[in-house]
């Protein structure tokens, strides 16, 4: 049976990647949900309140703490309850949201489904035309049900949000370059302003960010950009259908360290210099043809498939006899694999693959060292904010930037992971 | 004044009340957490945070939304069981079984599910609890039933012993006062499922002479779980009224008057709290304070403050059931200016009127979310024993500042 876990928690829900994803825009969230499902975002999946607001991991956040958080303006569930199950609900949630816009304001709504509004039928698309009638503000209806990964929220949410604000594009910015797909389940605690810096100081104008760190005035002109980069898979996702409707080429890369960072600049201008497609093949021939040496250990990194191929880069950066794999439990994206790489079903597929290879050691997860198959000592911890929420938001790995305090950065881990195993 | 919204009430109050609970462990036992990831997430990571971990103790079958169309819940269910007998490193003794509001929705029959788990696995016990908060409005809410639930294999022991098993709180949260008290009546040990290292012990909870209570939730489950082994109850409160809390320390030195020497005369301590209060009162000098259900038994205490001359203006509920209950109408009936808003949960009372600006707020997350700038800095606590309410009235006395007060949306530029 594969639908029981015996050493992995629950994965962030579809819903969680959603509200992720549209957290920093001046909005009111609306998560249509008895209780356990707010709770679960907001306690496992949304460190960035709890670095802005009252919670525990005030200090979690050195770039926030202190500062001010831009933040939605209000997020809050719905209080499904059994009358609602019996009459519906939707009257309720429409008001409800009417209520919070002319209580906290905004610029944008969303009424994010869970599983008992998908199992009612609740009217979603409905609610978002008649909150939007009544306000006047874009009210988006994100139709995710609680039982698909965070990932796929994050795709639907973005897919929503341009589909309602995103303009055909009168002009495009030669070196305008949007960040998409970018969550804290992905990326970790710390925003991407060291991303944008990055972006920034290679000669690119850091145009719309879809998802954290994004402006909802930004979204109008999602379709000016030279080229996406997409950060995460989701982000090679939603940029697959910035392609389709804007014409806009893409390149996946998170600039996870120093290596991966070269290889993303590179890319993006290769492809504004017309150099490169862009066009969704995405692991151009310079990087197939890398040193791949049999010679040295195999090593599997399980991750977000974007982040874990620039830990990729950035490990044959040090050591290119290096046998890299990457795996994921969430979305693969067969353009940015490499052969090798697996998309897992669950904690038993990454026992079985762990089981049937020869892999010397682990890149991933802390929480993976309790799947069989995975030896502790081998495990080098790279935090996925998306399986093990809330246990790493204290000590989980900067992609950007460098290491800084508690939080390592991604460089230090690489360097550290291939001095050991030389 | 600002009003408050459910939205954010129901959001703040989150934030700060689901996370990083587990319930205890069970010697013996397996919890099996069952529905889509949406709904279990943040169980499996508190038993992870756990002393211990999670694994071995708890696992979780992602039962989707096809299994459940097709009625599939039960097979996986069982199938789930049989897998875990085989690959846990011990065959558990008991498991405790979480379905979700989904299973209640669709009727998933616990009965017959609980007759063919026995059935199937005759050496095992099983107990099937909804965690279901869809239900809150009618009827209580989950967490009271999950902590019911622990105790749902404790069989009534003989013969009976000196023994006290604390329903509620861990022993720690007893306090000094209350520990040295059932020492000199007596009573020992103290017994509680956070401190069973075996199924021995687990079992030894139904062999206690009583059974004693802390919170409203483990005054429930008290109840319940005494009721069913037939060892008598005593609710230590939280009581606010000292008398009422010397009450209930005399029923306990009854309970252990086989035991005890010489029974205890309360009334000094009762008399030395009263003063803390009537001080504690004093001090607020006609200050409006605003409380919520967050405070344990929070209509007891407004009831008690404004026997006492303080000038309590609302106490705001968060689930309709909290106003239904006859000790809350006893309150309200007696306190007729006092204002009982829904503020969270419910769509019915949205906005709180009438909260006075300069008003003082008991607990801070609840001033932050009223913007009010000062807060008595009772944060769910529980005050135990007299000590515990002289605790509390110099809490009162001694208002807090709340920095940057917000609503709703925090630290927005």
């Amino acid at each position: 049976m594969s639908s029981l876990r015996m050493f992995l928690p629950p994965f962030a829900a579809d819903y969680a990647g959603a509200l992720a994803a549209l957290y920093d825009y001046d909005g009111v969230l609306a998560l249509d949900n008895a209780m356990c499902c707010s709770t679960n975002y907001l306690t496992c999946d949304e460190p960035r309140r709890a670095a802005g607001g009252a919670g525990r991991a005030a200090g979690a956040c050195p770039e926030t703490a202190g500062r001010p958080v831009v933040g939605p303006r209000a997020v809050f569930g719905t209080g499904i309850r059994s009358a609602d199950v019996v009459f519906g609900a939707e009257d309720k949630v429409v008001e409800q949201l009417v209520f919070a816009l002319r209580r906290f304001g905004g610029q944008l709504a969303a009424v994010v489904g869970t599983p008992i509004p998908a199992m009612l039928g609740t009217d979603g698309t409905g609610i978002a035309s008649r909150v939007e009638a009544a306000t006047g503000v874009p009210c988006l209806n994100v139709a995710t049900t609680g039982y698909a990964a965070y990932d796929v929220g994050v795709v639907r949410a973005l897919d929503a949000l341009v589909g309602r604000l995103g303009e055909k594009p009168a002009r495009r910015g030669a070196t305008r370059v949007n960040v998409v797909g970018a969550t804290p389940l992905d990326l970790g605690t710390r925003g991407i302003t060291g991303l944008t810096g990055l972006l920034a100081a290679g000669g690119f104008e850091v145009g719309c960010a879809l998802g954290m760190g994004g402006r909802l005035e930004d979204v109008p002109r999602v379709g000016e950009a030279a080229c996406n980069l997409a950060v995460s898979a989701a982000g090679v996702a939603v940029a697959r259908r910035l392609q389709e409707r804007f014409g806009t080429p893409w390149v996946a890369c998170a600039c996870a360290g120093v290596s991966d960072t070269t290889y993303g600049l590179a890319r993006l201008a290769a492809v504004i210099a017309g150099d490169d497609p862009g066009d969704g093949v995405c692991v151009p021939a310079a990087e197939q043809a890398a040193p791949r040496g049999c010679a040295g250990a195999r090593v599997l990194v399980v991750h977000d498939q974007v982040v874990a191929n620039g830990v990729r880069r950035d490990l044959l950066g040090l050591a290119p006899d290096l046998q890299v794999d990457v795996a994921s439990f969430f979305a693969l994206a067969p353009e940015v694999a490499r052969p090798g790489d697996r998309a897992l079903c669950d904690e038993r597929g990454l026992a079985e693959l762990l089981a049937r290879t020869p892999y010397g050691a682990v890149v991933g997860d802390p929480l993976l060292a309790s799947v069989p198959g995975v030896d502790p000592a081998r495990l080098t911890p790279l935090p996925h904010l998306a399986v093990s929420g809330r246990l790493s938001w204290e000590n989980d790995v900067r992609l950007h930037g460098g290491s800084d305090g508690a939080h390592r950065g991604v460089d230090e881990v690489v360097r550290r992971f291939a001095e050991a195993l030389a | 004044m600002q009003s408050l919204a459910v939205a954010g009430a129901l959001f703040n109050r989150q934030l700060n009340e689901g996370r990083g609970r587990s319930p205890e462990h069970v010697p013996g036992s397996h919890t099996l957490y069952v529905g889509p990831a949406a709904c279990s997430r943040r169980h499996v990571l508190a038993t992870s945070e756990a002393a211990g971990g999670s694994r071995g103790r708890a696992s979780y079958l992602d039962v989707d939304d096809v299994d459940l169309a097709l009625g599939r819940t039960e097979d996986l269910l069982v199938e789930a069981v049989a897998e875990l007998n085989a690959a846990l490193p011990e065959r558990p003794r008991y498991w405790f079984v979480w379905l979700r509001c989904m299973h209640e929705i669709a009727g998933v029959d616990d009965a017959a599910l609980l007759d063919r788990l026995h059935r199937t696995y005759s050496d095992q016990r099983f107990q099937i609890t909804h965690m279901n908060p869809v239900s809150m409005e009618y009827d209580r809410i989950p967490a009271p039933r999950l902590q019911l639930a622990r105790y749902a294999f404790v069989e009534e022991g003989q013969p009976r012993d000196r023994g006290v098993t604390l329903v509620g709180v861990p022993p720690r949260m007893l306090g000094a006062e209350l520990r040295e008290l059932l020492e000199r009546l007596g009573l020992g040990p103290l017994r509680a499922i956070g401190a069973c290292a075996t199924p021995d012990d687990y079992q030894a909870l139904g062999r206690s002479a009583a059974v004693i209570s802390l919170g409203d939730m483990g005054a429930f489950a008290a109840q319940s779980f005494a009721a069913r082994v037939g060892i008598p109850w005593v609710d230590l409160g939280p009581w606010y009224d000292p008398d009422l809390l010397a009450a209930r320390l005399a029923e306990l030195a009854a309970l252990a008057g086989a035991f005890a020497a010489a029974l205890p005369d309360f009334s000094a301590q009762a008399a030395r709290a009263r003063e803390a209060l009537v001080r504690a009162a004093a001090a607020l000098d006609g200050a409006p304070l605003v409380l919520d259900t967050r405070t344990p038994r929070a209509f007891h205490l407004a009831d008690v403050l404004l026997s006492l001359g303080a000038n309590i203006t609302h106490v705001l509920c968060r689930q309709r059931a909290e106003l239904a209950r006859p000790r809350t109408a006893e309150v309200c009936a007696r306190w007729p200016r006092l204002r009982t808003p829904l503020c969270c949960g419910l769509y019915a009372g949205l906005p709180v009127e009438g909260v006075d600006p300069g008003a003082c707020a008991v607990g801070e997350g609840l001033a932050r979310e009223l913007g009010l700038a000062r807060a008595v800095a009772l944060n769910g606590e529980m005050p135990a024993g007299f000590a515990g309410l002289g605790a509390l009235a110099r809490l009162f006395e001694r208002p807090v500042d709340v920095a940057a007060a917000t609503v709703g949306k925090e630290c927005r530029a």
